[in-house]
């Protein structure tokens, strides 16, 4: 059976109706989730799978998956596309990925080009989206059967590298940033020990032995430390608000624009793959690509339509990419998308390698359904750009104590009890003052998702040398993969080192 | 850019980060002393793990040992570089940390009487305070947003989807059955 058989079955399921409704929720909510400052995209998916958990609980355990998934990925990729709005018409990015777009875009908006930008903006995410999409479907499953071959060994240096990779670029102090790691991994060792059955650090204390859950420590860190921030942050109070004016790009915007757009795809969706890497550092790069290779270098940062069309693609192109490590290896490569693994985990479908074989029709089903969803944020963000808008002007003192209450509500819902709320807010004050102070958050949570597979592996590792710690570099594969994660470690320091400005990826 | 002066050398590239950014000595020794005894204290207590593993001789206490003595050497780190760094220090903020306070001893508050008050009550008491924590005035208009966003909320969630959320008092409910 091929890819088209495959993605034939991935679009029965998507284009069921309560899918498309799925979908539909989903990328409308990411675009909201882009505009409104003060909540991300990983905030935004963590606040919305108590609410999928409900909406799908109607539903066969699979079917549950897919349309919980096809919704939360919706969040995902729909967040790439609202963040430029705000980034066009207030030159404040909705989210990091669209940091870059402030340089251009806003100048365009203050030269009553606003709607040209934006439209650029959707089209540029559209293209992208979609090459992304088709290179997902045509390599993830090769991927997957690599990875099929991999023992408990391998595996464990494979997460060893995913962990290394994001942390190496978590934020500006590398030791700060593998201490959020390691607590998160010491988190994932609370409760039953799921192979011994034996009690770790819960003290005969019942609430314990499930353990701290990644979803009440996600909302707690990306959601309640994100809304203590915004608080402090001064209210800017209303902005000059520029009009959006025509939204259709001319013909001489598109034959400036669709080289930039095409490169950004490429690189973007290479540059997702990456582990760590992720969309604002595929935005970076794809401004820098497009600044050297314009004819008028010069007229960048002044209201250059390449500085919108290659980013803007770039990171779009970048999210698609993010999926691929996600789906085919189970290691999520950024904030968001290590809260997607862990919906993922709730419904019991692990992703990795034994996804395409064992839950064809979810990766697929999810797969299709972001063929549909791109399609609708066109649509959401050309023509209805202006109702998107609007949004931009909630004032941050009704919309922060509104996301307290959701955050609440989600976590209410999902575990039942308050206890789970006292563990949130101790979460959401720690990451405010940690990541005041460099201590990223990112790392913490996914070291809490990873640390049971890390573990397991590690563990099977062990047992089958009988406790020979030395398997782990005598075997090729794996000594290959713990390499390039000490690099990813070590080149970053090497630079930095050497007076080089590194790139960071700060998500939150 | 400001570079610290005497950074420690057996961590080599943390001269050149600290030389990037600036940071505050005493919450990098308070952080790193707390994360070092989160580190000491998973050290310890997995002597005490109960091991009952048969069939294998990684039982499941060597993870989490090993990670936290990692966990300590990192924050020795950390402590040992805000020591001896002797840069600028991040300047005292202007934030309103009152505010922050409050909004956090309301979030305590709306925990401890979540199940007790209810959903619906308990909601739209902490939504009207913090409307007017983050600006007084516009009473009217508080008091109309945290009714129709907890209303609606329960209503969606509970009644319509079969979710579950704290119901109202019951000497609420009584009063209403009874009267």
């Amino acid at each position: 059976m091929d890819t088209f058989h495959y993605l034939a079955i991935g679009f029965s399921q998507a284009l069921q109706w309560h899918n498309i409704l799925f979908c539909f929720i989903g990328v409308f909510v990411g675009t909201a989730v882009g505009v409104l400052p003060g909540i991300g995209p990983s905030s935004g998916t963590a606040l919305l799978i108590p609410i999928t958990a409900t909406l799908t609980s109607m539903l066969k355990p699979e079917d549950a998956a897919t349309s919980a998934i096809i919704m939360l990925a919706g969040v995902f990729y729909g967040a790439m596309y609202g963040g430029s709005t705000t980034s066009v018409l207030i030159n404040t990015p909705g989210e990091s990925a669209s940091v870059v777009t402030c340089l251009d875009g806003y100048q365009m908006a203050r030269k009553g080009r606003a709607g040209a930008a934006l439209a650029i903006a959707a089209i540029g995410s559209f293209i992208a989206g979609l090459f992304a999409l088709v290179m997902l479907a045509l390599l993830a499953k090769p991927l997957a059967e690599v990875a099929l071959k991999f023992g408990p060994t391998e595996y464990f240096s494979l997460v060893v590298l995913g962990l290394a990779a994001i942390t190496g670029l978590a934020g500006k102090s590398m030791p700060k940033a593998l201490i959020m790691l390691v607590t998160g991994l010491l988190l994932s060792t609370v409760g039953i020990d799921s192979v011994s059955g034996s009690e770790r650090f819960a003290f005969g204390i019942p609430i314990l032995y499930s353990g701290f859950d990644f979803i009440t420590i996600a909302v707690g860190m990306f959601a309640l430390g994100e809304v203590f921030k915004t608080m402090l942050e001064k209210d800017e109070g209303a902005q000059e608000f520029p009009k959006i004016g025509r939204v259709l790009p001319t013909r001489d915007d598109i034959r400036r624009s669709w080289k930039p757009i095409a490169r950004g795809s490429v690189l973007g969706f290479f540059t997702g793959i990456l582990p760590g890497a992720g969309a604002t550092l595929s935005s970076f790069l794809s401004y820098t690509l497009e600044k050297r290779l314009s004819k008028h270098p010069e007229e960048f940062g002044k209201g250059a339509i390449e500085g919108v069309a290659g980013p803007e693609s770039a990171n779009n192109g970048a999210a698609g990419g993010a999926l691929i490590p996600l789906l085919a290896l189970g290691i999520p490569s950024s904030a968001t998308t290590s809260v997607l693994m862990g919906a993922f985990m709730m419904y019991n479908v692990a992703p990795g390698p034994l996804l395409f074989d064992k839950h064809p029709v979810v990766a697929w089903g999810v797969i299709a359904s972001m063929f549909l969803g791109n399609v609708m944020l066109l649509v959401l963000n050309m023509p209805l750009v202006k109702i998107f808008a609007k949004l931009v002007e909630v004032p941050s003192k009704i919309l922060l104590p509104i996301i307290v209450s959701i955050c609440f509500f989600g976590i209410y819902a999902v575990q039942g009890n308050t206890f789970n709320l006292f563990v949130m807010l101790f979460f959401g004050v720690a990451a405010f003052f940690l990541v005041a102070n460099d201590f990223p958050a990112a790392p913490l949570v996914l070291g809490r998702i990873l640390g049971p597979m890390l573990e397991n592996n590690f563990r099977r590792a062990l047992t089958g040398s009988n406790g020979d710690f030395s398997i782990f570099v005598r075997r090729p594969v794996s000594a290959a993969l713990l390499v390039v994660a000490l690099l990813w470690i070590v080149v970053p320091i090497v630079l930095k080192k050497r007076g080089r400005r590194v790139l960071v990826n700060e998500e939150n | 850019m400001e570079r610290g002066a005497g950074t420690p050398r057996f961590f080599p590239h943390y001269r050149a980060l600290i030389g990037g950014i600036v940071i505050n000595k005493r919450f990098d020794i308070l952080a790193g002393s707390v994360f070092l005894a989160v580190g000491a204290f998973f050290v310890v207590t997995s002597r005490g793990i109960t091991s009952s593993s048969y069939g294998s001789n990684v039982g499941p206490a060597v993870f989490p040992t090993l990670l936290g003595i990692i966990l300590m050497g990192l924050s020795a780190i950390v402590i040992y570089g805000a020591i001896v760094y002797k840069g600028p220090e991040k300047a005292k903020s202007s934030h309103n940390y009152k505010k922050l306070f409050i909004l956090i001893a309301s979030i305590v508050v709306y925990i401890l009487i979540f199940e007790r008050l209810g959903y619906i009550i308990s909601t739209f008491l902490f939504l009207t305070f913090v409307f007017q924590l983050m600006e007084r005035g516009h009473i009217v208009k508080s008091l109309i947003i945290s009714a129709a966003f907890s209303v609606a909320v329960y209503l969606i969630y509970v009644v319509l989807l079969q979710g579950n959320l704290p119901p109202l008092p019951e000497f609420l409910t009584n009063l209403v059955a009874g009267g």
